[in-house]
């Protein structure tokens, strides 16, 4: 009689055990799923704001050129940070695509004809257009959240 | 064109459109076809005791009334309790800015608020650029002898 309640206990006791092994296991495989999505979202919520702040500094400075329009050197090299930025927010968001490659398209105009001085605002007005949808783009993702 | 592409390039065009047009304003303000002053900020922008606005920047475009102005606002504590465990740890009362652009007619009777953009934050920083002078300061002082 003792005998059978004691390997009634250890059945339940195994039971048990096996429940909160595969409860810890459904957790744990819980923990694993969501940190590869913190993971892959990592460009988006970390990288892409960076980068946001990166692009408004090259607006503000491209503005700032725009009052020195005679020293085309430093133009370009604001042209070459801006084109190494938008390359990186298209690389790590490819919502933005449309917009980097309206910036891109902007770029190329101007650099053919770097006197015009309407096209080297076609470059500044584009830009404000690329931060003003990755601010969108990030707004509707939290609120997807 | 793929129907990605499409369906980013129809959702690009409203927002677009104001960003142009900000972006145009931007461009005349500083090859200065687009003259602003600067005034006090009037009463009726001082209603709310959580806002505040110090200078109006005005100007006229096509017969129409620009105004844009910083409203300062004040940010008190919603959730005084989240505070007081630690949850937040941001000191209340604090104050948000944003510039705000504002289009009406010659009556001002009314006003009708263009939407929030980085380009509005740009043109205002262009706007005190020019209205305060700071490309004929910076030639004055660097004009003076020893500086």
């Amino acid at each position: 009689m003792l005998v059978a309640s004691t390997s009634d206990l250890g059945s339940v006791a195994s039971l048990i055990g096996l429940i909160i092994s595969i409860v810890s296991l459904m957790i744990s495989i819980r923990v694993l799923i969501n940190t590869q999505k913190l993971k892959s979202q990592f460009p988006l919520f970390v990288s892409v704001p960076r980068l946001l702040d990166k692009l408004k500094a090259n607006a503000k400075t491209l503005k700032g050129l725009s009052r020195k329009f005679d020293t085309p050197h430093f133009i370009k090299a604001e042209l070459s940070r801006i084109e190494a930025n938008v390359e990186s927010v298209k690389q790590k968001d490819e919502k933005t695509a449309v917009a980097v490659e309206q910036v891109q398209f902007a770029i190329e105009a101007y650099r053919q004809s770097p006197a015009d001085e309407v096209k080297f605002w076609e470059v500044h007005n584009r830009l404000l257009g690329l931060i003003e949808r990755i601010k969108n783009i990030q707004d509707d993702r939290l609120e997807e959240r | 064109m793929s129907s990605e592409v499409e369906r980013q390039t129809a959702s690009l065009t409203d927002d677009d459109d104001w960003v142009r047009a900000v972006a145009s304003l931007i461009r005349l303000t500083e090859q200065g076809k687009l003259k602003w002053k600067s005034e006090l900020g009037p009463r009726s922008l001082q209603r709310e005791p959580e806002k505040h606005v110090d200078v109006v920047f005005t100007t006229e475009f096509e017969g129409k009334k620009l105004r844009l102005y910083i409203e300062t606002t004040r940010v008190d504590d919603e959730i005084p309790l989240l505070n007081v465990v630690g949850i937040f740890k941001r000191k209340y009362p604090y104050w948000t800015e944003e510039a705000v652009l504002e289009l009406g007619d010659q009556s001002e009777h009314g006003w009708y608020t263009f939407p929030h953009s980085e380009a509005v934050e740009e043109l205002l920083d262009s706007v005190k650029y020019h209205v305060f002078g700071v490309d004929e300061f910076l030639n004055t002082v660097l004009e003076v002898p020893g500086a």
